[in-house]
């Protein structure tokens, strides 16, 4: 799960870096917020599941955003 | 019926998760996995002393292994991931792959035909010490302030999106790096180790039956252990491999400068 943030010179280099980083974006934001999510359902008193499926949805949205932020460069 | 011929080959019946921890051989700090990574460590010291107290200028065949062991970790795992950087960590980075490789291919070696890599315990101190070591080397070079802040903040965004941007950020960075470095090393000498088993013993059940058509279908069990034994050795070095060079480049991400 190579994030190769910074610099040209790891660009071109580990594309396999690259991809994995990808999916374990992906997934970080979708356990994040999910979990927040899951905390805010818990405390807040909303009905069951809402706050896991919102803060999964908001978590993956998150993500594709940090990813193009951060490989596109 | 297969229950007496498997107990007569000395196998465990039924085979369960339990054979991944072997007995203790001497007190609680002697089992075969920890005089399996002192074995690893010897050979390694050995190979290396070996090939090159006295090195020439045109190699032996053994230091041209040695150096063919340092030359691919250097240049395409700590120079591609690093850069320049790199090579000043390629002699760590030399050790952890082959430590790793040759504790890996234990599991297929006769005799020790166990991993120590196959309990988790072992893959987590590894992926400790990388751990470790990228903080500290982020640390270092940045100060924790801005460490922390070069992990956590990108620039460039609006300052709302960064509410939503750090638990993110947080989660790969310093939880799921580490854990799946783990985890990846774990899983794969632990499946390899259970593929091989469950060819292996497959095949002596099968041999074990009434039946002489199901007895000859044991011959394809144990093809099929011989081939995923040669799997193994594969998967062996493509999973030092893989844990070298993100090793290396979590080590790269905290030495780069700005983003």
């Amino acid at each position: 799960m190579g994030d190769d943030l910074h610099s040209g010179k790891s660009d071109e280099h580990s594309s396999e870096g690259a991809a994995g980083a990808v999916v374990g974006y992906l997934l970080a934001g979708i356990l994040a917020w999910g979990f927040l999510g899951w905390l805010a359902e818990r405390f807040l008193g909303l009905p069951n599941g809402l706050g896991v499926a919102a803060g999964m949805i908001l978590g993956a949205a998150g993500a594709i955003y940090l990813i193009m932020k951060r490989l596109s460069a | 019926m297969s229950r007496e011929l498997v107990a007569a080959e000395g196998l465990p019946w039924p085979p369960s998760v339990g054979d991944f921890y072997p007995p203790e051989l001497a007190g609680p700090w002697v089992t075969k996995f920890g005089l399996m990574v002192w074995l690893a460590v010897a050979l390694i010291i050995i190979f290396f002393m070996v090939t090159y107290r006295n090195p020439k200028l045109v190699p032996t065949k053994g230091q041209w292994m040695a150096e063919s062991v340092y030359g691919l970790v250097r240049d395409n795992i700590a120079r591609e991931q690093m850069g320049k950087d790199g090579i000043r960590f390629a002699p760590y980075f030399t050790v952890l792959f082959c430590f790793i490789a040759v504790t890996n291919l234990f599991g297929v070696t006769p005799l020790l035909q166990i991993s120590p890599n196959s309990h988790i315990a072992f893959p987590i101190v590894l992926a400790a010490i990388t751990f470790f070591m990228y903080i500290y080397i982020g640390v270092r070079k940045h100060g924790f302030g801005r460490y922390i802040k070069q992990s956590l903040i990108i620039p460039g965004v609006p300052w709302p999106m960064h509410v939503l941007l750090i638990p993110i950020e947080f989660l790969q960075t310093f939880i799921n790096r580490p854990v799946t470095l783990a985890v990846r090393l774990f899983a794969n000498m632990f499946a390899g180790h259970l593929i091989l088993l469950v060819f292996t013993v497959g095949g002596f059940v099968l041999l074990a039956s009434d039946n002489i058509l199901i007895q000859a279908t044991s011959v394809f069990a144990f093809l099929m252990a011989i081939v995923m034994a040669f799997f193994e050795v594969l998967v062996s070095l493509l999973q030092a491999y893989v844990f070298v060079t993100l090793s290396a480049n979590y080590i790269g991400s905290s030495l780069a400068d700005e983003h």
